[in-house]
This record gives C-alpha cells, structure tokens and sequence, in this order.
C-alpha cells in the first residue's frame, strides 16, 4: 500500500518538469512530494518501531530498522535539498546561466535519482540492488555535467567511466555470489531475507572472492579510498544541491548495499576475515583523505575529501563490529547526511555570491556573508565531531569499540586522523570567516540572505538528532545494530 | 556451434584491440554483440526456457543495431575516424591482449565453462580499450566489450526473473546513450574527442 503510493509520488513528480509549462511549479511539486515522502516513511517508522519487519508485493520490498535509517536519511535531506533546489534553479535561470530546459531537466534527474536511492533502500532482490545503484550512476551524470563547461565535463566523463567499471566488478560480484547459492530453492535465492537465513554456500571459496568484488566493485561507488579518484571532481563540479545529495545520502546507501552482502555472510562459518576488508579500506580512506584535506585550495573540494574520510570512519566502525562501533557507525552516517549537506548547501551560497571556488579569493565572510558564516562555522563543528553535536559521541563510540575489540592500531590511526581533518578545517575556515586584507572596506552583500532557510534546518535537524538521541532515535539505531550484530 | 560463436567473439575482440579506425572497432563490436545474441537464442533453442530468448533478442536489438548506429552517426557528425596517437600502440595492445587471454584460459584450466573463461578476457580487453584510448568514442567502446563480457558471465552463471535481466540490459543500454549525449558535449566545449584535454581538473 505505502510502496504504490510512493511510486505514484514518484510517477507523478517525475512528469512535473514535462506537464507543467512553469519552472516554479515544478520546484513547488517537488517540495511538496519530498514532504508527502517524510510522512510516508515516518508512517513506516511508526509501523516498524518494534523491530518488526514489512514485505510487500512476494517479498520483492522488504522494510526492515536497517532500511528505515537510508529511508529517513533520503527523505529527509530531499525536503531540504528540494527547497535549496527551488531557489537555487530559479536564480540560475534568472541570470541565465542556464536555460529554462534545461532547469526543467535538472527536476526531471533529481526527482529520478531519489526514486532510484529509495528504491535501493526498500528493495529485497539484491541484483534489484545493483540495478538501483546503476541507476543513480545514470541520474547524476548529467547532473555533475550540468553546467556545460570544460571541468564539469570532465569530471562527468571521469565519473560514468570509473563508476561503471567499478559498479560492473560489482555485477561480477554478485552474480558469482548468487551463482554459488544455486543449490538451493531457485525462486528465492535472489531474496536477501531468504539468504540472511539460509546461508549455506557451495562454495566458500567462491563466496570470497565474490564479496572482494562486491567490496571493490560498489566500493568505488562508495567513495572508499583508493577507488575514490572521481569522488572529489564530481562533488566539487557538481551544482551544489546534487553535492548535497551525493555526499550525504549515495555514498551512505553503497555502503549500505555492501553492508546487505557482509551481513549474509557473516553468518557463513570460515568468513570471519571479510571485516578486514571494510577497517583496511577505511583506515586508507582515512590516511588519504586527512592528508589531502590539509593541501586542498578549493573549498568544494575539501568538502569532497571530507566526504571520503567520512565513509571511511563509517567503514570503520563495521569492520570493528562490536554493538557500539556499529552504533557510532550508523549515529555516523545520520549526523554526516545532515552535516555534510549543511556545508555544501552554504558552500553552494558562498560560491553564488563570490563565483569563485578557491579559498585564497574569499575573506572576511564574518562581514560579507554574517548567516552564511555562522552556519559554514556551526557545519564545521558537526562535520569534525565536536562535543556537543551527534558526531562527536559517534566517533566516541567507534573509538570505544576499538579499543574494547584491542585495535589499538585502529585507534590511534582514527584519532590522528580527526585531529589532522580538525585542523585543517580549522585553518581554512578560520581563513575564510575572520581574516582581513588591510586597506579593503567589507560591506555585506545581499546574497546572504538569500536560500538560508534549508541551512537552518539542517542545523535544526541535526539539534532534533542530539535532543532525540536517548528516545526513539536510539531504540530505531538499536533495531539496525541487531540486524547488523546478530 | 557455441564453440564457433565463442571464437567469434575472442577473434573479434582481438581484431578490436588493434586497430585504429573507428569503423572498424564499430564493426568489431557488431559481429562480438551478434555472436553473444545466437549464443543465448541457441541456448534458449536447446534448453527450452525464455529467459535466454529474452536476453539474446535484447542483445541484438540494442547493441547489434541501436548502438552502432548512434557510434556511426557521431563519428559522421564528429569527423575523427581514427586513433591518430594511441597511449599502448597497436603490436603492444595485441601482445597484451594475447597474454589476457593466455592468462583467462590458464587459470580457468580445470573448469569445463568456456563462457567463463572468454568472458575474463572480454573484461580485459575492455579495460584496456579504455585504458589505453585517448578517444572518447574508443573508451565507449572499450566499456561496452566490458558489459559483452558480464552479459557472457549473466549466460554462464544465472537464471534470472526476467525484469531483473530487462532491467541489466536497458541500463547498459541508457549508459550507452548517456556516453553518446556526453561525447557530443564534449566535442562541442573541447573541439575534440581527445582525452588529452582533461586536464582542468588537478590537485
């Protein structure tokens, strides 16, 4: 029942750009159906808030706690991406930068790229899984190539290559994975939640070298180092709504698809080792992308590397894979989806008003941009877990797991690694917000009121998340750590 | 007859690893598609079931007629028929591919499943395609072999419900197109299909 509604949503919010004649309609709709959205999948939460579990339509959609965290994270980064969008479009044509087609086009993507990431999210057939994966691949290319210029394509190009390469040694992946389980009953092996129960492989040899692919293969998708070549280009090329929306919710959902093969195999006697592979990719993620964060002159794209350093404290804390690291993980992802959006959104205003990406062209933001800055320095604090804000206590609990499970390797990597991202946080943005040339008169623009109402609530969410954090948000992570941990 | 489509596909691929006009990889490209469209039509013949019938006539359709018609239209429109400069010349690509396919078959030695071990050498070849092309039309191609050799993988290893299969073709399909629409960008922003020109985007 929920689901038809959902696709009908859907239908009907894709065909908007190519019914209605008037762009802002079009943005007015999808707002309204990314609302429409939050309250089907609070319902959902409501439905599931015991632990139980929804199928529908012969199990091919299958809801369970693990799937209710991406279904909240999606549906409620699209309201506040969806509200930046309608502005941001708008100016966009105003000033014509781009024309009205090609706006209409860019609500015609983005509406099909949340379908496809709700999509993955709810679905139970894990090659519908991959199928969804590529299908977000096929949406955002555009989108990263959407102002036609001479670096946006690049960095298009370089994202469909590398993406598709990595997202086909996935297929690979997985059909050898469903291959080695074609001893059992064939209508259901596609199933995870038949595989989850009745994991007895042919073949245990096999089985590894399928979740190395799937690993590898979904993990370039993931933004894990060192497959993660085309992760700064794309987030920092793309308009920044769609940067949002990538670096918040796709790479959370990649990891997530891995997550659904680790956790059927787990249950696979002789597989125990299979966690390596999520703490080595994370601790070189982490390495990589603290170190980059240190000598980046473009801020987007400092933005970008701390995505990756993100998903790799992320991948962390599942390869450590005690109750409470699994709990900072998933904490982690939520806090991240909200933090990172916030960031780019006002990274997305600041690029607006000065046209400029790098860090050395903008000063003294404290007396041009006052709101913007504010939020760019509260998104920093989220972004590298200071105390009060729900990053802090989920690295907090990655860090205890670590050191419960005696990684002591792990942990001081991870703590290392927050400091040096801490500090060169620190340093550029204390650049941008306070320091001033000598000699130049800073008057406030007036972009700065401009599109600050989605900042707001993502910093209100992420102050819901905190308030929140020992009622219903912990009872709903808790239901996803005994999916993950049992 | 499978064996001799199956060596279709391997001469053809090495004939694409090689040569430099594009009409000719196109053409390449063209009899490996066939090839792996009879395989599962023939297989669909023996073995009864229409999942294989599905797969062999999507095959065809979409990348025995509607792809190489959108290559041959902007190679018309792009004027570039050739690889003028190639990263890995043309001997080197055969003798990397010859030991692509050596390396496929000698580590599949015990197993009986040819599609297998053809479909190895397929990724290889792809890859390299995209590895060692500056042309993006090439490095379209190059990943469009990839996707041959997962369809091979698809034939060999499983039975799928037939939306889930749909839905793997039509995307490769829509990746296609998706390159297609992006090459023609490219060439109108760049002047040129060369790859050479990326190079905005550095540390």
């Amino acid at each position: 029942m929920y689901i038809v509604i959902l696709g009908i949503l859907f239908l009907f919010m894709i065909m908007t750009p190519v019914i209605f004649k008037k762009i802002k309609t079009a943005g007015l709709v999808t707002i309204f159906g990314a609302i429409l959205v939050l309250c089907v999948v609070l319902r959902i939460i409501v439905l599931t808030s015991s632990g139980g579990t929804l199928s529908y339509f012969n199990e091919f959609f299958y809801i369970d706690s693990l799937s209710i965290v991406q279904l909240l994270i999606i549906a409620s980064i699209n309201i506040i991406v969806s509200i930046y969008s309608f502005n941001y479009i708008d100016s966009e044509i105003k000033e014509n930068i781009i024309s009205l087609r090609r706006g209409k086009l860019f609500y015609f993507l983005f509406n099909s790229f949340v379908l496809f990431m709700l999509f993955i999210a709810i679905t139970n057939n894990i090659v519908a899984m991959w199928i969804g994966l590529e299908g977000t691949t096929l949406t955002t290319a555009f989108l990263i190539g959407f102002n036609i210029n001479k670096s946006s394509l690049e960095s298009a190009w370089k994202y469909v290559i590398i993406c598709s390469i990595g997202i086909g040694i996935g297929l690979i992946g997985i059909l050898i994975f469903v291959n080695s389980y074609s001893n059992q009953d064939s209508s259901q092996v596609l199933n995870w939640s038949y595989l989850v129960v009745n994991s007895n492989p042919s073949s245990i040899y096999a089985i590894k070298i399928a979740f190395t692919l799937i690993f590898v293969g979904l993990g370039t998708k993931a933004g894990l180092a060192p497959m993660h070549t085309w992760l700064p280009d794309a987030h920092s090329e793309a308009p920044s709504p769609v940067s949002a929306m990538m670096s918040g919710v796709l790479l959370n959902l990649a990891l997530y698809v891995i997550l659904r093969f680790y956790i059927i195999i787990k249950h696979v006697p002789g597989l125990q080792n299979m966690k390596w592979l999520f703490i080595v990719f994370g601790a070189v993620s982490l390495i990589i992308s603290s170190f980059s964060i240190l000598s980046q002159l473009n801020y987007k794209r400092l933005l970008a590397y701390s995505s990756v350093e993100n998903i790799g404290i992320i991948a962390l804390g599942f390869g450590i894979g005690s109750k409470i690291a699994v709990f900072g993980a998933i904490l982690h992802s939520l806090a991240h989806a909200f933090g990172k959006s916030l960031l780019f959104l006002t990274a997305g205003n600041m690029l607006n008003a000065y046209k400029t990406k790098r860090i050395d062209k903008i000063n003294a933001l404290i007396k041009t941009m006052p709101r913007n800055a504010i939020y760019l320095i509260l998104g920093m604090l989220v972004i590298t877990g200071a105390p009060p804000f729900p990053t802090f206590f989920s690295e907090y609990y990655i860090i205890i797991g670590a050191i419960n499970n005696g990684n002591y390797v792990i942990t001081a990597l991870l703590s290392f690694c927050l400091l040096l991202v801490f500090a060169g946080f620190l340093q550029v943005f204390i650049k941008i917000v306070y320091n001033t040339e000598p000699g130049v008169e800073y008057v406030r623009m007036k972009e700065d009121k401009e599109n600050t109402l989605p900042l707001a609530l993502c910093f209100i969410s992420i102050i819901v998340m905190c308030l929140f954090m020992n009622g219903y948000l912990s009872n709903l992570i808790n239901n996803a750590v005994s999916i993950i941990c049992d | 007859m499978i064996e001799a489509l199956l060596t279709i596909i391997l001469i053809s691929s090495i004939f694409m690893s090689g040569v430099r006009r594009i009409k000719l990889i196109t053409g390449g490209f063209v009899f490996q598609s066939a090839a792996i469209g009879l395989i599962a039509l023939k297989l669909g013949h023996d073995t009864g079931e229409i999942h294989y019938y599905i797969l062999g006539f999507l095959t065809i359709v979409t990348k025995v007629i509607i792809i190489p018609l959108i290559i041959n239209k902007s190679v018309k429109k792009l004027k570039t028929n050739r690889e003028m400069e190639l990263i890995v010349n043309g001997f080197i690509s055969y003798i990397i591919t010859g030991i692509g396919i050596m390396i496929a078959f000698g580590l599949l030695n015990k197993s009986q499943d040819n599609f297998i071990k053809v479909g190895i050498a397929l990724f290889i070849i792809g890859v390299l395609l995209m590895v060692a092309r500056k042309k993006a039309i090439t490095q379209m191609i190059g990943f469009l072999i990839f996707e041959n050799g997962i369809v091979l993988f698809e034939i060999a290893l499983t039975k799928m419900s037939l939306v889930i299969e749909a839905g793997i073709v039509f995307e490769g399909l829509m990746l296609a197109l998706i390159m297609g629409v992006m090459i023609f960008n490219i060439n109108k922003t760049f002047d040129s299909i060369n790859t050479d020109f990326f190079e905005n985007l550095k540390e």
